[in-house]
């Protein structure tokens, strides 16, 4: 191996052999999928992210919630994902084609929140959960969010966006705890991940056995 | 051979830096200049020549034959819509439509057609649209007469729970096949609380055949009411009322 | 005989008749010295560079682990958030660290192997600066909440241009070294890092340019992401750190790499089914059972490059073990190649189905993450700088027992990580395969690992600023003026 076109020629075949296999072929099958149309209703499905739910992905991403949640739903070959209830069925290539960057994640020292705004479909729970986690998850070891919340005294009416703590979290009187535009965008983000509510002819829905 | 760090050696390096300092032979490198662990480091790694051993050959090739019959077993024959590893693990449909229950796709149907008037309620709207929700009409054990107003519409005075309605009903017999206004029949015999049987797609055909000569000419409650329960869709499943300890509901009587 | 092209001098030099255990000349030792010393400024400074950002890294480790032990720890602050200071960390030792280690031992390999003196080295500066310059706009960013979350591609594109482009320089001149290289036999360590130089680019272009550039449908971002993941690793601080211990080992104890073989079959597999790995990242994933297969597949595949490197290194090493009590660079190096032979044969266990279920989403995979990029990679990147660097500031360690606490923290540091990491996964892991334990009793099992995990951390920390501390002194000629190279132990 003392030539070095030969040995380019290996270095670059192997890595192409491998970038046709996993770049340019799930590009081709993955990349252009089309939603499902109803016929009846014409609903599609996946359906589409409100403009604010796509600002929460980012709100998502800033504040690296994919580093302890996935957004995958394993079928019963693969994982007790089902039998947890953290979907009906497996997630599929097609659940994400409305992101803009999918969070598959890799990590699960939190739950999995491929369908969280269906299993938590308050917002209010959502609110309180990221003020101070603790408190509607005893025992979790999920950060608190408060710079997603500002705390201001009331002037006038109190806003309608409040959210109700608890002490000792709750906001002294006269003051109130409410999201910023970024802690609305987030909540609505997690409240549109419904991923495998829907049917997809690709992903039947399993049954576990118990 | 010695080692680098090897004292023995050290000497040796010392001998020849000295060698240098003092003999001046006019070669270009003034070793003088060399930091000492430039001068005692080991030569450029350079390379042996066993061979490789038949074991390890043979292990790995019994490896290569693994992976190529594991990938046989579990790559889901190459198929990008296959998802899944076992072979018929999930049973996937393929690029097939997804199996969606009568009851559902009648409830998306009824979504899209049916609420304007009679609500997703189901409660009609009081004095202009009759229910459906506990009607006599949709639950009784006459359901030929419920598939014949969907098929062709109903006209003029009817009396759904005590109350006359004046109404068009449309038909819809142009716009549904069979198996969508079993759907719809279905969904509204088992929505709220209802709970009659639902109707088969067949029942369906066989009223369009009976009624064939209606077509365009909405019905009237009179005619409606003069139309007995036909045992022939009964039979295919649609008369069977209310499952046990339900009242069982009466169609309509004529008066 | 190729093997022995490199040791015969065009004429027999005085070294030779001095001293018969001499096989090479004078004039080599002479030109060694003058390419150490064309690449003096540069390598120094991508080493003083990857020290800092070690440092750093691990401080944002530290943090990120306490977090994980008290979760209101430094709470209140958005830039210090757990989802800002991991990725922080990642990227700081990845990039920072890692990528300007192996850029540094890269260029140097490349240049002694090429027998050629580094020309144009301002140009390197110029690498140098963009490349730092990149990596800090990047961690700032993340801080900042401008990262992506994309996992081993946080930096924002504004960031990934600038890191680009300091890295192609480098991969550029490494490139052109080879191409005017002396005539004679290519080692294997120059296989390995043209490669690396090669691939690192590609990879790195295609992912920014897939997900975020001209970003393509998520679904096929998945795949894309864990190919570079998975690759940035098996692809570059693999081949480079290979390419170490196929350089030192040898160099060290003084005697030729058991075969040349072995050598030819683990290159060219290691290139052939590390490229087709990553895809294992997503057992159970939205995707087609084939794409996971085929990595599942290249990642058991990958026993054939690990035991043929482990054969080769193992059989060059047989009768010289003892030198590991003295050779500080032989230490880290074998250590590392150790590390590589374990870490890579976990992995390849990891990507079967059945184990992945229970490791996959556990800090089982952290565990076998750090044992690679730290056992291994990190390890050997030690060991080549304790050699490199008296080479280019011509002055020895100024301390032995420096290096001696360096390794001893390291080493057990690193081994008390894996382990308390891998355990406290699998007992995650297992808890969580199990529906009838929740999912709180999950965390809650591996809470009391994490604990140890933070001690072993302030070990690897304490490690660190150690090493530092030590290449400070080096760089300032600290110390007495040494003859001999400072040692761990007096050879026996």
């Amino acid at each position: 191996m003392n030539r070095m076109p030969l040995l380019l020629t290996g270095i670059f075949l192997t890595f192409f052999s491998a970038w046709l296999g996993l770049v340019a072929m799930p590009y081709i099958h993955l990349g252009r999928f089309k939603p499902q149309v109803d016929d009846v209703t014409r609903e599609e499905t996946p359906p589409p992210f409100s403009g604010e739910a796509l600002q929460g992905a980012t709100i998502y991403a800033a504040n690296g919630c994919i580093y302890c949640h996935s957004q995958q739903v394993r079928p019963l070959e693969a994982g007790a994902d089902l039998e947890r209830g953290w979907g009906a069925r497996r997630t599929v290539a097609r659940d994400y084609m409305r992101d803009k960057v999918a969070y598959f994640g890799t990590s699960r020292t939190g739950p999995d929140l491929s369908n969280i705004g269906a299993r938590q479909p308050s917002a209010e729970w959502h609110y309180q959960h990221l003020y101070q986690p603790q408190v509607v998850s005893k025992g979790s070891i999920m950060p608190a969010f408060k710079f997603l919340f500002e705390k201001r005294r009331i002037s006038g009416q109190p806003s309608a966006d409040a959210i109700k703590m608890q002490p000792p979290d709750e906001a002294e009187p006269g003051w109130e705890i409410v999201p910023t535009r970024e802690g609305k965008q987030l909540v609505a983000y997690l409240l549109s991940l419904k991923r495998s509510t829907y049917p997809l002819p690709e992903a039947p829905e399993e049954t576990p056995a118990k | 051979m010695s080692l680098p760090n090897d004292p023995k050696s050290v000497v040796n390096h010392d001998l020849i830096e000295d060698c240098f300092r003092e003999s001046e032979l006019g070669t270009e490198v003034d070793v003088t200049k060399l930091h000492g662990a430039i001068l005692r480091e080991m030569g450029e790694p350079s390379d042996g020549h066993e061979p490789i051993g038949l074991w390890v050959v043979g292990s790995f090739a019994l490896l290569a034959l693994f992976c190529g019959v594991y990938l046989g077993l579990y790559a889901g024959g190459f198929d990008s819509t296959n998802y899944f590893f076992t072979p018929g693990a999930g049973k996937p449909g393929g690029a097939g439509p997804v199996q969606v229950s009568p009851f559902d796709r009648g409830k998306k149907l009824y979504t899209a057609n049916c609420v304007s008037c009679h609500q997703a309620t189901g409660l009609g709207q009081a004095g202009q649209f009759p229910p459906l929700d506990g009607s006599e009409w949709v639950i009784g054990d006459a359901p030929n007469r419920l598939i014949a107003i969907l098929l062709h519409g109903l006209n003029g005075n009817v009396t759904v729970k005590g109350e006359v309605y004046n109404g068009a009903m449309a038909a819809w017999e142009s716009t549904f096949k069979d198996e969508d206004i079993a759907a719809i029949l279905t969904y509204i015999r088992g929505a709220w609380s209802n709970k009659a049987s639902p109707v088969p797609k067949e029942a369906v055909a066989l009223m369009r055949e009976k009624t064939k000569a209606q077509k365009g000419t909405p019905y009237t409650a009179a005619q409606l009411l003069a139309m007995p329960p036909d045992s022939e869709i009964l039979k295919l499943g649609g008369g069977d009322a209310a499952p046990a300890g339900g009242d069982k509901a009466a169609a309509p009587k004529p008066k | 005989m190729a093997a022995l092209a490199e040791a015969q001098p065009a004429k027999p030099s005085l070294a030779d008749s001095i001293d018969p255990s001499t096989t090479e000349s004078l004039k080599y030792k002479a030109e060694r010295a003058a390419i150490d010393r064309s690449l003096r400024g540069p390598v120094l400074c991508f080493i003083g560079g990857a020290i800092f950002w070690l440092l750093l890294g691990s401080l944002f480790a530290l943090i990120a682990s306490i977090k994980m032990n008290v979760p209101g720890f430094l709470g209140d602050s958005a830039f210090l958030t757990f989802g800002r200071v991991r990725p922080a960390h990642l990227n700081a030792v990845g990039y920072g660290w890692g990528a300007q280690i192996a850029m540094a031992v890269g260029l140097w390999l490349m240049a002694r192997l090429c027998r050629i003196e580094v020309r144009h080295g301002g140009l390197l500066y110029m690498a140098f600066g963009l490349f730092n310059a990149g990596v800090m706009i990047g961690i700032l960013a993340i801080l900042g909440g401008q990262g992506t979350s994309v996992e081993w591609l946080e930096f924002p594109t504004y960031a990934a241009l600038v890191v680009f482009a300091g890295f192609a320089l480098v991969a550029i001149w490494a490139v052109i070294m080879f191409r005017f290289r002396q005539p004679g036999h290519v080692y294997v360590s120059q296989w390995y890092i043209l490669a690396a130089f090669f691939w690192f680019p590609w990879l790195y272009a295609t992912a920014n340019m897939v997900i975020f550039i001209l970003p393509v449908q998520a679904a096929v971002q998945g795949p894309v992401n864990w190919w570079y993941g998975h690759n940035a690793l098996g692809l570059f601080f693999t081949p480079i750190a290979l390419a170490t211990a196929y350089y030192m080992i040898p160099k060290v104890i003084g005697r030729p790499v058991h075969s040349y073989y072995l050598s030819i079959l683990g290159f060219w597999s290691l290139a052939f089914f590390y490229s087709w790995n990553g895809m294992h990242h997503l057992i159970g994933g939205p995707f087609p059972a084939w794409l996971i297969s085929a990595s599942v597949v290249a990642s058991i595949m990958m026993v054939v490059p690990v035991i043929t490197t482990g054969i080769n290194h193992h059989f060059t090493m047989v009768g010289h073990f003892n030198a590991l009590r003295w050779s500080p660079t032989l230490r880290f190096t074998v250590f590392g190649a150790m590390c590589y032979t374990l870490s890579s044969l976990q992995g390849s266990s990891m990507a079967i189905r059945s184990v992945n279920q229970v490791t996959h989403f556990t800090h089982y995979t952290i565990g076998h993450a750090h044992l690679g990029l730290y056992g291994f990679f990190t390890m050997i990147m030690f060991g080549a700088i304790y050699y490199i660097v008296p080479r280019l500031v011509e002055w020895e360690w100024p301390s032995a027992s420096l290096i001696r606490w360096h390794f001893w923290l390291s080493a057990i540091g690193v081994s008390a990580m894996f382990i308390v990491l891998s355990i406290g996964g699998l007992f995650q892991g297992f808890a969580l395969e199990d529906p009838k334990i929740s999912f709180l009793t999950s965390t809650n099992y591996a809470n009391a690992f994490l604990w140890m995990r933070s001690i072993s951390g302030i070990a690897l920390t304490a490690a660190h600023i150690i090493f530092a501390s030590s290449f400070a002194l080096i760089l300032l000629h600290a110390g007495v003026v040494r003859r001999r190279p400072t040692l761990l132990d007096r050879p026996a």
